[in-house]
């Protein structure tokens, strides 16, 4: 089996290499077997498996090398929301990882015309469990339709996990992306959207919280070439202990965007002082008629507010740990299915 | 007069970045259930006041000591002066997103007291509450403060005060910018709290509507940092009509 | 209206005279060992300085350029010739002494105009040598030093240079960082004793008149604690078909509860490659204000870095950019806390307008020291037409919890209402965009002496009535 040191998130527009953050070197990849997802289908969907992926062209976060090492090792899992259909129950995908298993899973969905769904993809391994997984999912948005899809990860605490996403979404089409990163030990995060269509929408909610010597790394793209194509990316989270995160993320604005508005937000709460924050928002911007924003705040709570909460009767780590768990539940609350939501509470309880 | 709850003598105050001084010497002593009012004319230091003896740490006390139900809470933290039983309703109230209003009160109720309360029994209690106050029961699941308007935040200020219950409640400017409809409501309020609780008021104002309804005890003339008078409350409606200026001109012939 | 009048009487002429070079010394072309032992032998370098140049050219030809900022092919340094003395090259401290034509030229940048009027000291450099240094009386007399680098490494603070000289920015920092320490000439020395406040501002002009030519002149200034200065950098360059290079270097030492404060109008012809590299060093409680306008070039890298070494230091950054037709101007700025209580402010604006390219690249880096830090940095980027390209490229890399850190960046472009409701009162849609520009770039406008301030609404002028004319 293949195994070898790649290059991974590496940012469309280069700066300073002694920054570290253009792109990150991972070792020992290792390409695994197909892994056996238990799902649940509603009716509307079908399900098929091929060989190669037909989207095989589309970029994904992660990017090149990791694609390469995949290769056609595995089969390809294919969801096709049919035209129209707009099921009530979502598409579930659990990935319940077994211990040392290194696994590979490659999903291509395509929302056709004017369908919408819901695809939540939970990922889950014993508490201590330590692999070395990959999931890439391509999806391609077809005119008019929407897809929801949500990744939950409640990884062991010794877990390496990769998860790149790639995709197209043309006119009026809508992909609302909610990830919430809430345990492993190195997660490596991407995703690469290309907003072709005429009012093309792209939402990203992603939260996270990170302890111990956990180490979260992640590149989004948000190319726009459709007129009036519209994104907004957030990024809530949490640093604790000794954990570290790279965030880029990049609004490509491209000649021909004409009306496109792109809005990105990161706010990370920092809890210790030993934690390790890199950001580096990029706006590129090749058309006139748009309107791109960055906003990033990175640091303790406010002062006025801690004053404020304490005069209640909270205690410093009190406070911290109750804006710490609001800004996952934010995100969290946006999951319409209460299976997931309650999930994620229970995880975060016992954590 | 009845047992002493709150004693703060000889209090100095700086702004923590700089050394300026805000509080020269104050000394106020509020009795258990009294009913106080701080008033004094812009800038005479009123809500620093109110915020040294929560432990505001944007300021520093550099002589002085906060005495609360017999234990010197002079460097306490501001959680635990809380805790102790002192509660400050605050000018600007803070918004805090993530957070709705109702959650925060039950959180900050279960802390203070260190049991778990029923979450039906905390709910009658909170929508009983809110109605007293007129406030939309909607707001209880709307993030704390957060697009409240001015009258709304202190309509949440003073429904924390309701259902942590303090001994001792400050209210800092509590009536300003209120309509005459939202200063009834809040009025309402604070006579629940004297009436159901039976806890201790300092009222800082520099106007008198709010405290038209309420049986006051103590009046403080408050300028350029000292106390420079004490009387009963005869004085608020001497201020009313004659405005702070004898007061001041005494503090002159001193 | 006069606005309208003021956009017509400024011209590009005004800084793309030229005269002959014919009767200046110029080295041949290129750079190898053998160019750069002359430079030492025309400088009279002390043995230091001549084994600095050729370890650095060492250095130099060992390093790769950058692979991340605008392309650099248009510059060869097999053509670029590194060393030009003016004719009759003597440093003068009165203007009359200076040659004819070279006085001349900074007549017509109005450079001893400015000086009677408003500055404490000017030196005036042109191609590789200064030609003119003074300083006012009364600022000499308070102990403030301001010459010449060159003399000032052979007079009684040659040691004090040999200490700081290329310490900050070292050869190592990049390719030309390297090409600077091998053959920098020119430049200007400040010292500052300490507690000496030097209450009106020292200036240094720069103007390259050779075709193909490198200016590399070197800043060294040091202000000791407690002391204030303002010193102002001019720049400008004729206009000629091949590439002409500027890799200049600027070292700040700022010392305890000091403050310096930095103005650059950078205004050098469009076939100027501007690798420059400007540095500061803040010690305890001091402070360095950056101010910049960057206007020329064909191709800038230019990120003055501050390095906040003493607890309380601070670092304020305020620039503009302007990229006009052919130009691709890669500015910002990098900021590093590394001592408790530290802050930093930056303050951007970039234009890009004619297929201008402007990026904003910056770093701002915590280290685990920097607690109790605050960082605030704000970019705006205005898009003046759908032919150009504006790119943000911020990074952040924070290593302590005990920080807080704002960034916020907008690009976009001048509203329609804006223009409309400035033409409903009477002006034309050029004027009403001159204005809005002015405008957006007023950050930088507000912080330059008024002399200054209106040289770059002017330059903002020309570049704004370029496209529509």
């Amino acid at each position: 089996m293949d195994n070898k040191t790649i290059k991974v998130n590496r940012i469309p527009s280069l700066t300073w290499n002694w920054l570290h953050m253009n792109e990150t070197v991972v070792s020992d990849v290792e390409s695994g077997s197909d892994f056996i997802i238990e799902q649940d289908i509603p009716s509307g969907v079908s399900v098929r498996e091929s060989e190669i992926s037909a989207m095989s062209d589309e970029k994904t976060g992660i990017g090149k090398e990791l694609s390469d090492l995949i290769g056609n090792s595995v089969p390809v899992h294919e969801y096709i929301i049919e035209k129209n259909e707009k099921p009530e129950d979502p598409v579930r995908l659990e990935f319940n990882f077994k211990e040392k298993e290194k696994s590979v899973s490659l999903i291509d969905i395509y929302a056709r015309e004017n369908s919408e769904s819901y695809v939540i993809m939970t990922y889950r391994s014993e508490k201590e469990a330590s692999n070395g997984s990959i999931v890439q999912t391509r999806y391609h948005i077809a005119p008019g339709a929407i897809l929801h899809l949500i990744q939950v990860q409640m990884l062991g605490s010794g877990f390496r996990f990769i998860n790149d996403i790639g995709g197209t979404i043309e006119n009026d089409g809508s992909f609302d992306l909610i990830q919430l990163i809430l345990g492993g030990h190195e997660s490596y995060y991407g995703a690469y959207n290309t907003l072709s269509g005429k009012k093309s929408n792209l939402n990203v909610d992603i939260a996270y919280d990170l302890g111990g010597d956990s180490n979260l790394d992640m590149n989004y793209v948000a190319y726009h070439t459709g007129k009036k194509s519209v994104c907004n990316i957030n990024a809530d989270g949490v640093l604790r202990d000794k954990s570290k995160k790279l965030f880029r993320g990049t609004i490509d604005f491209r000649r021909g965007s004409a009306g496109a508005k792109g809005d990105e937000m990161e706010n990370v709460l920092l809890l210790s002082d030993t934690i390790g924050n890199r950001t580096i928002p990029v706006i590129l911007c090749d058309e006139e008629d748009v309107e791109g924003n960055h906003g990033a705040s990175i640091g303790r709570l406010d002062d006025s507010l801690m004053f404020y909460l304490e005069s209640r009767g909270l205690d410093p780590s009190e406070v911290n740990e109750m804006m710490a768990r609001a800004r996952v539940d934010a995100v969290a609350d946006r999951i319409r299915d209460s299976k997931t939501r309650d999930e994620i509470r229970d995880y975060l309880d016992k954590k | 007069m009845s047992e002493e709850l709150l004693k703060v003598s000889g209090l100095r105050t700086s702004v923590a970045d700089e050394d300026k001084e805000i509080l020269h010497g104050v000394d106020l002593t509020v009795g258990l259930g009294e009913t106080h009012v701080i008033m004094g004319p812009n800038g005479a230091g009123k809500s620093t006041l109110g915020s040294s003896i929560m432990g505001d740490p944007r300021y520093k006390k550099t002589a002085g000591k906060i005495v609360f139900k017999g234990e010197d809470i002079t460097d306490l933290s501001t959680d635990k002066i809380a805790k102790m039983g002192i509660f400050l309703s605050f000018q600007n109230p803070i918004e805090v997103p993530g957070i709705s209003l109702s959650n925060f009160i039950r959180t900050a109720i279960e802390n203070k007291t260190g049991e778990h309360i029923r979450l039906w029994d905390f709910k009658k209690e909170l929508e009983k509450t809110m109605e007293i106050l007129n406030m939309d029961p909607s707001y209880a699941d709307r993030d704390l403060n957060v697009g409240f308007s001015g009258g709304e935040k202190k309509k949440a200020e003073i429904l924390q005060l309701l259902m942590l219950k303090p001994d001792l409640a400050i209210l800092d400017e509590t009536d300003s910018g209120l309509d005459v409809d939202a200063v009834r409501t809040v009025s309402k309020g604070i006579e629940e709290y004297k009436k159901s609780v039976g806890g201790a008021l300092l009222i800082i104002t520099h106007s008198t509507r709010i405290l038209e309804s309420l049986a006051v005890d103590r009046t403080h003339v408050l300028a350029d940092g000292k106390i420079i008078f004490d009387g009963d409350s005869s004085v608020i409606d001497d201020i009313n009509k004659n405005g702070f200026e004898k007061y001041l001109a005494k503090e002159d012939e001193r | 209206m006069k606005e309208k009048a003021e956009v017509h009487d400024i011209d590009r002429s005004m800084y793309d005279f030229r005269y002959s070079e014919d009767d200046a010394f110029k080295l041949k072309e290129g750079l190898t060992s053998d160019i750069v032992e002359q430079i030492s032998k025309e400088k009279n370098d002390p043995q230091w300085m001549a084994d600095f140049r050729q370890k650095s050219l060492e250095i130099y030809n060992s390093m790769d350029v950058p692979e991340w900022g605008p392309p650099i092919d248009g510059l060869d340094m097999d053509h670029i010739v590194t060393y030009v003395r003016p004719k009759n090259n003597k440093m003068e401290s009165d203007w009359k002494d200076v040659p004819e034509d070279i006085k001349d030229t900074f007549e017509k940048l109005g450079i001893p105009q400015a000086e009677r009027q408003s500055l404490a000291g000017v030196g005036a450099q042109y191609d590789s040598e200064l030609v003119y240094h003074n300083v006012k009386k009364e600022v000499a007399e308070q102990g403030v030093i301001y010459s010449d680098v060159e003399s000032a490494l052979h007079g009684p603070y040659g040691d004090m240079i040999k200490d700081h000289f290329m310490k900050l920015i070292t050869p190592r920092d990049h390719k030309f960082a390297a090409l600077h320490g091998a053959v920098w000439s020119g430049g200007s020395f400040v010292y500052v004793p300490a507690g000496v406040h030097v209450s009106i501002p020292l200036q240094s002009y720069f103007r390259l008149n050779a075709a193909g030519a490198g200016q590399f002149e070197h800043t060294l200034i040091i202000v000791e604690d407690g002391a204030y200065l303002h010193f102002i950098e001019g720049c400008s360059a004729p206009k000629y078909n091949v590439a002409n290079l500027h890799a200049g270097a600027v070292e700040l030492f700022v010392g305890k509860n000091a403050t310096l404060r930095y103005s650059t109008i950078e205004n050098w012809s469009k076939n100027m490659y501007n690798l420059n590299t400007k540095r500061a060093r803040v010690e305890e409680g001091g402070k360095i204000e950056w101010i910049s306008g960057s206007f020329g070039s064909h191709v800038s890298y230019l990120y003055p870095m501050s390095v906040l070494e003493g607890a309380g230091a601070r670092s304020e950054f305020t620039s503009v950019t302007f990229a006009g037709k052919g130009q691709n101007l890669d500015t910002g700025c990098k900021v590093v806390h590394n001592a408790p209580d530290t802050s930093s402010y930056v303050n951007t604006r970039s234009i890009s307008k004619d297929g201008g390219i402007s990026t904003f690249r910056s770093a701002v880096v915590i280290t685990p020291k920097a607690v109790r830090s605050k960082s605030s940095v704000s970019c705006q980027s205005l898009m003046l037409d759908d032919i150009s390209r504006s790119d943000t490229i911020p990074a952040m890399d924070i290593r302590t919890g005990q920080c807080d850190v704002g960034h916020e960046a907008r690009i976009g472009r001048i509203s329609d209402e804006t223009v409309f409701y400035l033409m409903s009162r009477g002006m034309s849609e050029e004027d009403a965009r001159a204005l809005i520009v002015s405008g957006f770039a007023d950050n930088v406008g507000k912080e330059l002496p008024l002399e200054y301030a209106v040289e770059m609404n002017n330059l903002i002028r020309l570049e704004m009535k370029g496209a529509i004319g």
